[in-house]
């Protein structure tokens, strides 16, 4: 389907939700759970928590349903209300970790080190999936955004609240981290990388 | 004679490897919907929509019941705190010091264990003002029903 088309759906799906219709909304839900619930479940890497960012995303997108211009993708309207509610939980989550920490005593929370793993049929790319996980939480999004959710630069740098040349920093640096981390899987990179840049 | 490699760009990376990243980066899948979840958001996605046609006085005692709540919760944060201070205050008054010590660990393990009066105040203070704005809502004139489906709505 054309991204017009895409367009076009979701347009007359918001205005059926719009309505009171509620097939318009559940047909915006079902398009896009799964894309939301990936996105904060990389970003948070914590599966519990990104369930929760999911509905959370939904609740907040139909609570500002009536804010929604139309002529703009729904996708990325949802995309950004995502990523705006992971960052609050990441930023939560630091708040509560600096309130619990004993003084000089180990962290009572530690930092989920990757997603739970996908089953066997959906971990195509096992090693990729790791070192994304393991990126700094602002290079990882706007790697997600750009690759896996196929957003254009400023389209990225409007969702995180970045100007471009930051968004293209972090993407440059995402990508010479997994390059680092993927050693000599990735053709070229170990030359590549010991080169630096 | 082996042509020379492209040099690499500012990732540090050759076009080959940067190409050859961006397309596993692509590739990632998805990770599937736990049914519990896809379930769940079904039922969010149909309980707003219901929510938004339902009849106004089911709101309004919606919203007056979810404040009722917060007071309470608030007043159970208040009265756990009073009985525990009332407890230990006395003990602290022994002239002793051995007793003293003894009510001051006490008052120590009191203070770690049951909620401080202030915030106990303070969540009874929200609990009365939510209490307040739930009645103020339940009190406010109702606007008139929105329609199901305006005439021309796409169905």
């Amino acid at each position: 389907m054309s991204q017009a088309e895409d367009l076009a759906r979701d347009a007359a799906d918001v205005a059926r939700a719009r309505s009171g219709d509620p097939g318009g909304f559940e047909a915006l839900v079902a398009r896009y759970a799964r894309r939301v619930h990936d996105l904060a479940r990389r970003i948070l890497r914590d599966a519990h928590e990104a369930e929760d960012a999911t509905q959370h995303a939904f609740l907040k997108a139909w609570q500002a349903l009536d804010r929604y211009d139309p002529g703009r993708p729904f996708r990325h309207w949802l995309l950004r209300i995502t990523t705006n509610l992971c960052r609050n939980r990441l930023r939560a989550r630091a708040v509560r970790r600096h309130e619990l920490r004993p003084r000089g005593g180990e962290d009572p929370l530690p930092e989920p080190a990757a997603p739970a793993p996908a089953p066997p049929s959906e971990a195509a790319d096992p090693r990729l999936a790791a070192a994304v996980a393991a990126l700094p939480e602002p290079y990882r999004t706007a790697l997600l955004l750009r690759y896996q959710h196929d957003l254009s630069l400023e389209e990225i740098a409007e969702i995180t609240a970045t100007p471009v040349a930051t968004v293209k920093t972090h993407l440059h640096r995402g990508r010479r981290a997994l390059a680092r981390a993927l050693g000599g899987e990735t053709p070229g990179a170990a030359a590549g990388t010991e080169g630096g840049a | 004679m082996s042509p020379t490699p492209a040099p690499p760009d500012d990732d540090g990376l050759s076009p080959a490897a940067r190409a050859d990243l961006e397309r596993r980066l692509r590739a990632l899948p998805l990770a599937p919907l736990p049914p519990a979840l896809e379930a769940r958001l079904r039922l969010l996605a149909r309980a707003l929509v219901a929510a938004r046609a339902a009849p106004r006085p089911w709101r309004r005692l919606a919203r007056a019941a979810a404040a009722i709540l917060v007071f309470l919760a608030g007043w159970q944060a208040f009265a756990g705190a009073a009985p525990a201070q009332a407890f230990a205050g006395p003990a602290l008054e022994a002239p002793e010091a051995h007793s003293r010590r003894l009510a001051e660990g006490l008052a120590a393990q009191v203070d770690a264990h049951v909620p401080d009066p202030a915030r106990g105040l303070g969540a009874l203070g929200t609990g009365a003002l939510l209490l307040g704005v739930g009645l103020v809502l339940a009190a406010r004139p109702t606007p008139p029903a929105r329609p199901a489906s305006p005439p021309g709505a796409p169905r």
